[in-house]
């Protein structure tokens, strides 16, 4: 009798390797890479196709994102329209992508629709064209009365210089009012290939449902081989510093300081974003090697100021400072307290507020002992990483992270933001310092 | 013999079931403060929500700025024992937050923190309630930037198109000043006397509202809340403030001869959230709203192809007075039409809604009420907000059976009931071309309003 179940189970257990094996083997390609990630709540899923934003073919400025709005309404009216589900479409520095929410039991039905983003444009030309007028609406909306909007659009293309990202934002109303229809379908045919795009699948989902509810739309398996997916690398063209005066009187007075540097060597973009938010959380604060003490606290340099460092990709990293000086400081004391600021922090983060920061990790990563938090988390990651086109680590390695990270690497992305590199400062408002 | 073995294990498994649920109580602690608590087992947090009613702005001899400023200066600018800048970092050691807000009839505090750090979290936040600096300097610092904040915001257009609305609707009660952009000379006129009467007003035992939610006991939920308050006075309740409106149906243009952009809004009132039917009138906004291709996006997006983004919102001025705002950027060149569509829009929906789908529709509530049960601020604040509005606190836990309750004959009623006509409401456009909106009485400063 037990025999007789051990063999049977070994039956099942080689039938089961063959037919993955098999099946494997014969899984059609549908897409250049498929991720599949945390979803954001249990009974939902949202899929996205995305594309490389291809900056070189993105002109006249706004071009990507035009086009995107037509592709969008010509492919996912229906969920626009349905009341459980909810579509969307966006253009970033790095990609254009689109993207459909909704009930678990809808993917295949949202998978057929997403599809749509492989047929050619299909709306009327009038319409299409009139949609030039709502991408300028947009730009009014999120530029109009928005000054610091107006100085990261001016300062980005300096630091950036070289770079494609550096020009994502550079759309004008006079740009966006000589798009048309045929430009934007000579970008989609040149940027919207199947064997270039990227699906993203955030759900409690396997990669056998993805596949089936892929063999039952009418996307067709690709005949071309797949494009290999690259995340754009970044090139620091050589030093320099570029400011900008926004001297309107009815702004509140403030400094956004921006700085880009290279890294000696080049680290894994998760180990690097990890080090740049724990760097960050370092900075931040009101122990030794922190900006706080000397801009806000031991004196009154700063009322307020926010700050982020980032990656740019394994070898760059960008440091931004915006902050609003106190009463009779002027932007140059303000912006020279905070650079002296940085050089201390540079000769070296003190043991004790390394460990301090260390142990607060829960607040700038991720707490990985509440499954929910780590859950949503997952999901935001695998989102991030994919719409920038880079491959989301599974939990398992992005655990290990934080163990592979130490004060001298912190102190390492100090001596680097020591180095001359691309610098750029907005000036905004009036400077009332008392030696103006 | 097995027959007992298999009735214990299913009493065991059945209590071991129901010490999941939450399960919400209403208590008095220790020292006689009336609080809500919600026991929410397993859970890694704890929170709590107060509400300390005021009437400060109601009052004409107060100044509207000293609330924001008072919040302001209390989070930041240190308490006995705590200098200022040090509580921050014990605060991030410990991953506690805190948090103080106003309104027009409530000062808000919010705390979360973990069971292990509650002690020392509520010993910091009641040294900060019952003796905070108010440091002078940094009164002044927060002072001078509140007014130039408040200065960049108020050059905006809509915003000024959003004042003069106030003007028309609470005229020269104090209330409007509360609820609108502080001048400058008003907010640099708020000095540490004022800060300081105003916060022994506000932080004190009478009339207060306290939620607290999180996995720990009755006895240990009761010393947390004397933790709290622990030495504050007890305080006079604060008399409700009331305001009279004029909701006539003006047409307002401000004219902003600098502005890009024309903003475009409808204001009309709305029972308060108390009369109940919150899902009702929730629903009724998604479904007047709409899509693509229908409601009142879609009117204006899609058929005049006029904005990017126009959508209708509730607003609650004051806890007796809510209103249905609907709003958004329009082609300065259109506005005419928009109006039109937009009421027509309106008017049609308001006859019809023909809501179809409501269980579909129903769905993305049901899923953050799922979500909302397990987090204790969601919970602690949906009590708290529930028995300042006069209702069950227990309906927290299971809002689900007020959504429930919404059907289509609910809605088509409630619409009918609660909502304005499309004549009742106030239009006000901002605009740099001051012949954009027909009929309308044109003003270059918002409180012209007032002789429209």
């Amino acid at each position: 009798m037990k025999l007789y179940k051990v063999i049977l189970a070994l039956v099942v257990v080689v039938a089961s390797l063959i037919g993955y094996k098999f099946y494997s083997k014969s899984t059609p390609r549908y897409f250049a890479q498929i991720h599949i990630g945390e979803p954001e709540t249990p009974t939902q899923v949202q899929a996205f196709i995305i594309f490389d934003r291809a900056p070189e073919l993105d002109s006249p400025a706004g071009l990507a994102h035009y086009t995107e709005h037509l592709v969008a309404l010509s492919a996912l009216t229906d969920d626009f329209k349905a009341v459980d589900r909810h579509a969307n479409a966006y253009t970033s520095a790095t990609t254009v992508g689109y993207w459909v929410k909704g009930p678990k039991k809808d993917l295949p039905l949202m998978i057929e629709n997403l599809g749509g983003v492989f047929d050619p444009i299909s709306i009327d030309i009038k319409f299409a064209n009139e949609e030039a007028d709502i991408v300028l609406r947009e730009y009014d909306l999120r530029s109009g009365d928005n000054i610091d909007y107006l100085a990261y659009k001016a300062m980005t293309p300096f630091l950036y210089e070289g770079n494609g990202t550096g020009n994502w934002l550079s759309s004008t109303p006079q740009s966006i009012a000589s798009l048309d229809y045929e430009q934007a379908v000579a970008y989609y045919n040149a940027t919207h290939q199947q064997s270039s795009a990227v699906l993203l699948v955030l759900g409690d989902v396997s990669i056998t449902n993805v596949q089936k509810a892929l063999k039952a739309s009418s996307i067709k398996p690709l005949t071309d081989t797949p494009a290999e997916i690259q995340p754009n690398s970044f090139g620091l063209v050589k030093p320099g510093i570029k400011n900008f005066t926004f001297k309107i009187s009815s702004a509140e007075p403030r400094i956004i300081f921006r700085k880009v540097v290279s890294l000696d060597k080049p680290v894994s973009y998760d180990l690097l974003q990890f080090q740049t938010s724990q760097l960050r959380a370092v900075l931040d604060t009101n122990l030794p090697a922190g900006i706080a003490a000397p801009l806000r606290y031991d004196n009154f340099i700063a009322r307020s100021f926010e700050l982020s460092v980032l990656p740019l990709d394994e070898q760059n990293i960008e440091i931004w400072f915006i902050a609003s000086p106190d009463n009779g400081i002027s932007f140059k004391q303000l912006q020279s307290v905070f650079e002296d600021a940085l050089k201390v922090a540079g000769n070296g983060v003190p043991a004790s507020t390394y460990e301090r920061v260390q142990a607060r990790s829960k607040q700038y990563w991720v707490d990985w002992e509440d499954e929910d938090a780590t859950t949503e988390w997952m999901s935001d990651y695998a989102r991030s990483r994919v719409t920038n086109l880079r491959r989301p680590l599974p939990e398992k390695e992005l655990k290990n992270i934080s163990e592979q990270v130490s004060l001298s690497d912190i102190n390492a992305l100090l001596k680097a933001l020591q180095k001359p590199g691309r610098l750029s400062v907005a000036y905004i408002g009036i400077d009332k310092g008392d030696d103006q | 013999m097995t027959h007992r073995i298999m009735v214990c294990l299913l009493l065991l498994t059945l209590s071991a079931c129901q010490s999941k649920e939450n399960v919400l109580s209403e208590e008095l602690s220790t020292s006689g403060l009336p609080y809500t608590f919600t026991n929410m087992p397993g859970n890694s947090r704890i929170s709590i929500f107060i509400a300390w009613p005021t009437n400060w702005y109601f009052d004409a001899n107060n100044n509207p700025a000293v609330p924001h400023i008072g919040t302001r200066l209390l989070l930041a600018g240190g308490a006995s024992n705590y200098p200022a800048g040090q509580v921050t970092e014990r605060f991030s050691d410990m991953n506690s937050e805190g948090d103080l807000w106003t309104s027009a009839d409530y000062i808000y505090g919010a705390l979360h923190f973990s069971p292990k750090h509650l002690d020392e979290t509520l010993k910091i936040a009641n040294a900060h309630l019952r003796s905070p600096l108010f440091d002078q300097k940094w009164l002044e610092r927060i002072r001078s930037q509140s007014a130039e904040q408040m200065n960049e915001h108020r050059k905006r257009a809509e915003v000024q198109g959003f004042e003069a609305s106030r003007w028309a609707i609470f005229g020269n009660q104090s209330i409007r000043a509360g609820l609108s952009v502080r001048e400058d000379n008003v907010i640099q006129a708020v000095t540490k006397a004022d800060i300081a009467n105003w916060a022994k007003s506000i932080f004190k035992r009478k009339g207060v509202f306290i939620s607290i939610a999180g996995d720990l006991s009755s006895a240990d939920a009761s010393q947390a809340v004397d933790a709290l308050f622990d030495g504050l006075p007890e305080g006079e309740a604060a008399a409700a403030g009331t305001a009279q409106l004029d909701m006539s149906p003006n047409k307002l243009l401000f004219h902003a001869p600098e502005s890009a952009t024309s903003t475009l809004t409808f204001i009309g009132k709305l029972p308060p959230s108390k009369d109940g039917s919150e899902f009702d009138d929730l629903l009724l906004i998604d479904a007047l709203n709409g899509s693509i291709e229908d409601g009142i996006f879609g009117a204006v997006r899609t058929e005049l192809r006029a904005s990017y983004r126009y959508g209708a919102s509730t607003e609650e001025y004051t806890t007796e007075n809510r209103f249905l705002i609907m709003s958004g950027q329009i082609e300065t060149s259109k506005i005419a039409d928009a109006e039109k569509t937009i009421r027509k829009s309106y008017a049609e929906f308001r006859a019809n809604p023909s809501i179809e789908e409501l269980p579909k529709r129903k769905k993305k509530y049901e899923i953050e009420f799922k979500e909302d049960l397990k987090d204790t601020g969601s919970v602690a604040y949906d009590a708290m907000i529930s028995k300042i509005r006069g209702m069950n606190p227990a309906r927290a836990l299971n809002l689900q059976a007020e959504l429930d309750a919404v059907t289509v004959q609910s809605l088509e009623q409630r619409v009918k009931s609660a909502f304005p006509q499309s004549e009742e409401f106030i239009v006000v456009l901002s605009s740099a071309d001051e012949s954009a909106l027909p009929d309308a009485c044109v003003i270059k400063v918002a409180k012209d309003a007032l002789d429209c």
